[in-house]
Protein backbone atom coordinates (compact mmCIF):
# COMPACT_ATOMS: atom_id res chain seq x y z
CA UNK A 1 0.00 0.00 0.00
CA UNK A 2 2.59 2.59 -0.86
CA UNK A 3 1.48 5.96 -2.06
CA UNK A 4 3.15 7.47 -5.01
CA UNK A 5 5.90 9.80 -3.78
CA UNK A 6 5.44 13.35 -4.98
CA UNK A 7 8.43 15.50 -5.39
CA UNK A 8 7.82 18.94 -3.83
CA UNK A 9 9.22 21.67 -6.04
CA UNK A 10 11.39 24.26 -4.22
CA UNK A 11 9.73 27.57 -3.49
CA UNK A 12 10.92 30.12 -5.93
CA UNK A 13 12.37 32.84 -3.75
CA UNK A 14 14.11 34.89 -6.37
CA UNK A 15 11.62 37.74 -6.00
CA UNK A 16 11.86 38.06 -2.22
CA UNK A 17 15.05 40.03 -2.73
CA UNK A 18 13.01 42.51 -4.74
CA UNK A 19 10.48 42.77 -1.94
CA UNK A 20 13.25 43.47 0.55
CA UNK A 21 14.67 46.08 -1.81
CA UNK A 22 11.30 47.78 -2.00
CA UNK A 23 11.17 47.96 1.79
CA UNK A 24 14.68 49.36 1.92
CA UNK A 25 14.00 52.04 -0.67
CA UNK A 26 10.69 52.96 0.95
CA UNK A 27 12.46 53.41 4.25
CA UNK A 28 15.24 55.47 2.74
CA UNK A 29 12.79 57.83 1.09
CA UNK A 30 10.38 58.33 3.97
CA UNK A 31 12.88 58.71 6.79
CA UNK A 32 14.02 62.23 7.52
CA UNK A 33 17.35 62.30 9.19
CA UNK A 34 17.89 64.28 12.32
CA UNK A 35 21.22 65.28 13.79
CA UNK A 36 21.59 64.38 17.43
CA UNK A 37 24.90 66.02 18.20
CA UNK A 38 25.13 68.92 20.56
CA UNK A 39 26.31 70.30 23.87
CA UNK A 40 24.56 69.45 27.11
CA UNK A 41 24.09 72.04 29.81
CA UNK A 42 22.30 71.83 33.11
CA UNK A 43 20.77 75.04 34.40
CA UNK A 44 20.33 75.87 38.04
CA UNK A 45 16.75 75.95 39.31
CA UNK A 46 15.24 79.42 39.40
CA UNK A 47 15.25 79.61 43.19
CA UNK A 48 18.85 78.59 43.59
CA UNK A 49 19.93 81.15 41.04
CA UNK A 50 18.37 83.92 43.11
CA UNK A 51 20.05 82.68 46.28
CA UNK A 52 23.42 82.29 44.61
CA UNK A 53 23.64 85.98 43.86
CA UNK A 54 23.78 86.68 47.58
CA UNK A 55 26.81 84.51 48.13
CA UNK A 56 29.72 86.83 47.57
CA UNK A 57 32.44 85.25 45.56
CA UNK A 58 36.02 86.14 46.23
CA UNK A 59 37.75 87.74 43.32
CA UNK A 60 40.39 85.05 42.98
CA UNK A 61 37.66 82.46 42.49
CA UNK A 62 36.06 84.33 39.64
CA UNK A 63 36.96 84.39 35.97
CA UNK A 64 34.91 86.95 34.11
CA UNK A 65 34.58 86.61 30.35
CA UNK A 66 32.42 89.01 28.41
CA UNK A 67 30.98 88.58 24.96
CA UNK A 68 30.10 92.02 23.68
CA UNK A 69 27.65 93.10 21.02
CA UNK A 70 30.26 92.89 18.26
CA UNK A 71 30.91 89.24 19.14
CA UNK A 72 34.29 90.07 20.65
CA UNK A 73 35.44 88.26 23.72
CA UNK A 74 36.62 90.60 26.47
CA UNK A 75 38.80 89.47 29.34
CA UNK A 76 40.15 92.00 31.82
CA UNK A 77 38.82 94.87 29.69
CA UNK A 78 40.82 93.84 26.65
CA UNK A 79 39.85 91.71 23.65
CA UNK A 80 40.96 88.15 24.15
CA UNK A 81 41.60 85.63 21.36
CA UNK A 82 39.12 82.76 21.35
CA UNK A 83 41.78 80.13 20.75
CA UNK A 84 43.46 80.96 24.08
CA UNK A 85 40.27 80.65 26.13
CA UNK A 86 40.82 76.93 26.60
CA UNK A 87 44.33 77.35 28.05
CA UNK A 88 43.22 80.28 30.19
CA UNK A 89 40.27 78.46 31.68
CA UNK A 90 42.24 75.23 32.12
CA UNK A 91 44.85 77.06 34.20
CA UNK A 92 42.09 78.86 36.06
CA UNK A 93 40.08 75.74 36.87
CA UNK A 94 42.99 73.53 37.85
CA UNK A 95 45.31 76.06 39.52
CA UNK A 96 48.24 73.70 38.97
CA UNK A 97 50.87 75.71 40.90
CA UNK A 98 48.53 76.57 43.80
CA UNK A 99 48.96 80.28 43.03
CA UNK A 100 47.32 82.82 45.27
CA UNK A 101 45.74 84.71 42.38
CA UNK A 102 43.98 81.60 41.09
CA UNK A 103 40.99 79.86 42.77
CA UNK A 104 41.66 78.58 46.26
CA UNK A 105 42.01 74.86 46.71
CA UNK A 106 40.37 72.99 49.51
CA UNK A 107 40.53 69.32 50.42
CA UNK A 108 37.42 67.46 49.29
CA UNK A 109 36.57 63.86 50.02
CA UNK A 110 35.97 62.13 46.71
CA UNK A 111 34.65 58.61 46.44
CA UNK A 112 36.95 56.13 44.64
CA UNK A 113 39.94 58.51 44.82
CA UNK A 114 40.25 59.88 48.35
CA UNK A 115 40.85 63.34 49.67
CA UNK A 116 42.10 65.78 47.09
CA UNK A 117 42.69 69.51 46.93
CA UNK A 118 40.06 70.83 44.57
CA UNK A 119 39.18 74.33 43.40
CA UNK A 120 35.62 73.76 44.50
CA UNK A 121 34.65 77.41 44.63
CA UNK A 122 35.81 78.51 41.19
CA UNK A 123 33.22 80.15 38.99
CA UNK A 124 33.55 81.09 35.36
CA UNK A 125 31.23 83.98 34.77
CA UNK A 126 30.17 84.47 31.18
CA UNK A 127 28.48 87.75 30.43
CA UNK A 128 26.75 87.78 27.11
CA UNK A 129 25.38 90.85 25.38
CA UNK A 130 21.86 90.58 24.02
CA UNK A 131 23.11 91.49 20.58
CA UNK A 132 25.88 88.93 20.39
CA UNK A 133 25.38 86.17 17.88
CA UNK A 134 24.40 82.70 18.96
CA UNK A 135 27.29 81.17 17.01
CA UNK A 136 29.81 83.32 18.94
CA UNK A 137 28.26 82.21 22.20
CA UNK A 138 28.40 78.56 21.16
CA UNK A 139 32.06 78.85 20.20
CA UNK A 140 32.92 80.29 23.62
CA UNK A 141 30.83 77.62 25.31
CA UNK A 142 32.61 75.04 23.18
CA UNK A 143 36.05 76.24 24.31
CA UNK A 144 34.99 76.19 27.97
CA UNK A 145 33.56 72.71 27.58
CA UNK A 146 36.79 71.66 25.89
CA UNK A 147 38.78 72.95 28.87
CA UNK A 148 36.70 70.90 31.31
CA UNK A 149 36.81 67.84 29.06
CA UNK A 150 40.60 67.98 28.74
CA UNK A 151 41.09 68.41 32.48
CA UNK A 152 38.75 65.52 33.20
CA UNK A 153 40.54 63.38 30.65
CA UNK A 154 43.87 64.16 32.28
CA UNK A 155 42.50 63.34 35.73
CA UNK A 156 40.96 60.11 34.44
CA UNK A 157 44.34 59.12 32.98
CA UNK A 158 46.18 59.87 36.24
CA UNK A 159 43.80 58.10 38.58
CA UNK A 160 42.31 55.32 36.49
CA UNK A 161 44.66 54.98 33.49
CA UNK A 162 41.83 55.36 31.05
CA UNK A 163 40.23 58.21 29.13
CA UNK A 164 37.17 59.75 30.75
CA UNK A 165 34.70 58.34 28.23
CA UNK A 166 35.67 54.77 29.00
CA UNK A 167 35.30 54.96 32.77
CA UNK A 168 32.38 53.31 34.57
CA UNK A 169 29.69 55.79 35.72
CA UNK A 170 30.78 55.99 39.37
CA UNK A 171 34.38 56.80 38.41
CA UNK A 172 33.15 59.37 35.91
CA UNK A 173 31.20 60.94 38.74
CA UNK A 174 34.38 61.00 40.87
CA UNK A 175 36.38 62.69 38.11
CA UNK A 176 33.53 65.14 37.56
CA UNK A 177 33.68 66.19 41.19
CA UNK A 178 37.40 66.97 40.86
CA UNK A 179 36.54 69.51 38.19
CA UNK A 180 32.89 70.46 38.73
CA UNK A 181 31.42 72.42 35.85
CA UNK A 182 30.67 75.85 37.23
CA UNK A 183 29.78 78.33 34.56
CA UNK A 184 27.51 81.16 35.49
CA UNK A 185 25.83 82.97 32.64
CA UNK A 186 24.48 86.46 32.92
CA UNK A 187 22.95 88.78 30.46
CA UNK A 188 24.47 92.10 29.54
CA UNK A 189 28.04 93.14 29.83
CA UNK A 190 30.24 95.69 28.20
CA UNK A 191 29.51 98.28 25.53
CA UNK A 192 25.75 98.08 25.83
CA UNK B 1 40.76 7.67 -29.42
CA UNK B 2 40.95 9.77 -26.34
CA UNK B 3 39.56 7.81 -23.57
CA UNK B 4 38.93 10.61 -21.10
CA UNK B 5 37.23 13.22 -23.17
CA UNK B 6 33.59 12.80 -22.83
CA UNK B 7 31.31 14.77 -24.98
CA UNK B 8 28.51 15.08 -22.48
CA UNK B 9 26.53 18.31 -22.56
CA UNK B 10 27.41 19.95 -19.24
CA UNK B 11 25.01 22.28 -17.52
CA UNK B 12 26.03 25.34 -15.48
CA UNK B 13 24.09 25.19 -12.20
CA UNK B 14 21.70 28.04 -11.50
CA UNK B 15 23.02 30.77 -9.23
CA UNK B 16 21.59 30.30 -5.79
CA UNK B 17 19.99 33.59 -4.76
CA UNK B 18 18.30 32.29 -1.65
CA UNK B 19 20.58 34.36 0.61
CA UNK B 20 20.11 37.59 -1.31
CA UNK B 21 17.01 38.75 0.61
CA UNK B 22 18.94 38.18 3.83
CA UNK B 23 21.64 40.53 2.60
CA UNK B 24 19.12 43.19 1.71
CA UNK B 25 17.40 42.80 5.05
CA UNK B 26 20.74 43.29 6.78
CA UNK B 27 21.19 46.59 4.96
CA UNK B 28 17.61 47.55 5.83
CA UNK B 29 18.11 46.84 9.52
CA UNK B 30 21.41 48.68 9.49
CA UNK B 31 19.69 51.79 8.17
CA UNK B 32 16.83 51.43 10.60
CA UNK B 33 19.23 51.32 13.53
CA UNK B 34 21.62 54.10 12.59
CA UNK B 35 19.07 56.65 11.44
CA UNK B 36 17.23 58.72 13.96
CA UNK B 37 13.85 59.79 12.82
CA UNK B 38 12.79 63.37 12.99
CA UNK B 39 9.75 63.59 15.22
CA UNK B 40 8.73 67.19 14.72
CA UNK B 41 8.36 68.99 11.41
CA UNK B 42 10.80 71.80 10.85
CA UNK B 43 9.15 75.02 9.72
CA UNK B 44 12.08 77.34 10.14
CA UNK B 45 15.19 76.93 8.06
CA UNK B 46 18.19 77.16 10.36
CA UNK B 47 21.89 76.74 10.11
CA UNK B 48 23.33 75.31 13.28
CA UNK B 49 26.56 76.67 14.75
CA UNK B 50 29.67 74.53 14.72
CA UNK B 51 31.52 73.05 17.65
CA UNK B 52 34.04 70.34 18.46
CA UNK B 53 32.98 69.11 21.90
CA UNK B 54 30.00 67.04 20.91
CA UNK B 55 27.74 64.90 22.99
CA UNK B 56 25.04 62.78 21.50
CA UNK B 57 21.52 63.34 22.67
CA UNK B 58 20.95 60.48 25.09
CA UNK B 59 17.25 60.67 25.76
CA UNK B 60 14.79 59.61 23.15
CA UNK B 61 11.64 60.62 24.96
CA UNK B 62 10.57 63.61 27.04
CA UNK B 63 12.16 65.96 24.57
CA UNK B 64 10.98 69.49 24.02
CA UNK B 65 12.11 70.84 20.68
CA UNK B 66 12.60 74.56 20.42
CA UNK B 67 13.73 76.07 17.17
CA UNK B 68 14.44 79.67 16.38
CA UNK B 69 15.43 81.39 13.21
CA UNK B 70 14.25 83.57 10.39
CA UNK B 71 11.71 81.98 8.05
CA UNK B 72 13.06 84.22 5.29
CA UNK B 73 16.06 86.51 5.11
CA UNK B 74 14.11 89.73 5.68
CA UNK B 75 11.62 88.46 8.24
CA UNK B 76 11.69 88.65 12.01
CA UNK B 77 12.93 85.73 14.05
CA UNK B 78 10.26 83.24 14.95
CA UNK B 79 10.17 80.56 17.57
CA UNK B 80 8.86 77.08 17.03
CA UNK B 81 7.95 74.92 20.00
CA UNK B 82 7.63 71.29 18.98
CA UNK B 83 5.47 71.56 15.86
CA UNK B 84 3.97 75.03 15.95
CA UNK B 85 5.00 78.64 16.10
CA UNK B 86 4.74 80.43 19.42
CA UNK B 87 5.46 83.95 20.54
CA UNK B 88 7.73 84.65 23.49
CA UNK B 89 4.73 85.80 25.52
CA UNK B 90 2.83 82.55 25.23
CA UNK B 91 5.90 80.37 25.67
CA UNK B 92 5.54 80.03 29.48
CA UNK B 93 1.94 78.72 29.18
CA UNK B 94 2.89 76.34 26.42
CA UNK B 95 5.82 74.98 28.39
CA UNK B 96 3.60 74.50 31.44
CA UNK B 97 1.05 72.70 29.28
CA UNK B 98 3.77 70.43 27.96
CA UNK B 99 4.94 69.74 31.47
CA UNK B 100 1.48 68.77 32.63
CA UNK B 101 1.34 66.06 29.99
CA UNK B 102 4.37 64.38 31.51
CA UNK B 103 3.91 62.28 34.65
CA UNK B 104 5.38 63.78 37.79
CA UNK B 105 8.38 61.47 38.05
CA UNK B 106 9.41 62.13 34.49
CA UNK B 107 9.42 65.89 34.69
CA UNK B 108 12.96 65.94 36.02
CA UNK B 109 14.22 64.21 32.93
CA UNK B 110 12.69 66.57 30.44
CA UNK B 111 15.29 67.88 28.04
CA UNK B 112 14.99 70.93 25.85
CA UNK B 113 16.62 70.51 22.46
CA UNK B 114 17.57 73.93 21.18
CA UNK B 115 18.02 74.17 17.45
CA UNK B 116 18.83 77.77 16.92
CA UNK B 117 20.13 79.51 13.86
CA UNK B 118 23.69 80.68 14.33
CA UNK B 119 22.91 84.33 13.55
CA UNK B 120 20.22 84.64 16.21
CA UNK B 121 20.98 87.39 18.75
CA UNK B 122 21.69 86.07 22.23
CA UNK B 123 18.86 88.14 23.71
CA UNK B 124 16.33 85.72 22.25
CA UNK B 125 18.34 82.70 23.35
CA UNK B 126 18.54 84.11 26.87
CA UNK B 127 14.78 84.71 26.90
CA UNK B 128 14.21 81.12 25.83
CA UNK B 129 16.54 79.85 28.52
CA UNK B 130 14.92 82.01 31.19
CA UNK B 131 11.50 80.66 30.22
CA UNK B 132 12.77 77.11 30.33
CA UNK B 133 14.33 77.66 33.71
CA UNK B 134 11.14 79.12 35.09
CA UNK B 135 9.17 76.21 33.71
CA UNK B 136 11.57 73.86 35.47
CA UNK B 137 13.07 72.31 32.35
CA UNK B 138 16.69 72.48 33.34
CA UNK B 139 18.54 70.18 31.00
CA UNK B 140 19.41 71.81 27.73
CA UNK B 141 20.93 70.30 24.65
CA UNK B 142 22.25 72.87 22.24
CA UNK B 143 22.17 71.25 18.83
CA UNK B 144 25.39 71.93 16.99
CA UNK B 145 27.08 70.67 13.91
CA UNK B 146 30.43 68.98 14.02
CA UNK B 147 33.11 71.49 13.15
CA UNK B 148 34.82 70.69 9.88
CA UNK B 149 37.98 72.59 10.73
Amino acid sequence: MSRPRYKIPPINSSSSADIAFLLLIFFLITSSLDSRTGIYRKMNPAVREALKKRKDIQERNLLVLTLDKDNRLIYDENPFPLKDVKELSKTFIANPGDQDYLPEKEPVEIAEIGTLAVTAKHVISLKVSREAKYSAYISVLNELTAAYNELRDEAAQTFFDRPFNRLPPEQQEAVRSIYPLQISETEGGGNE
Amino acid sequence: MSKFRKTVAREVPALNTAALPDLIFTILFFFMIVTSMRTVPVRIPFELPEATELQRLKEKSLLVYIMAGKPAADEAIRIQLNSDFVSLEELPHRLQALKREVPEDGQEQMTAVLKIDKDTPMGIVNDLKRNLREAGILTIHYSVEKSTK
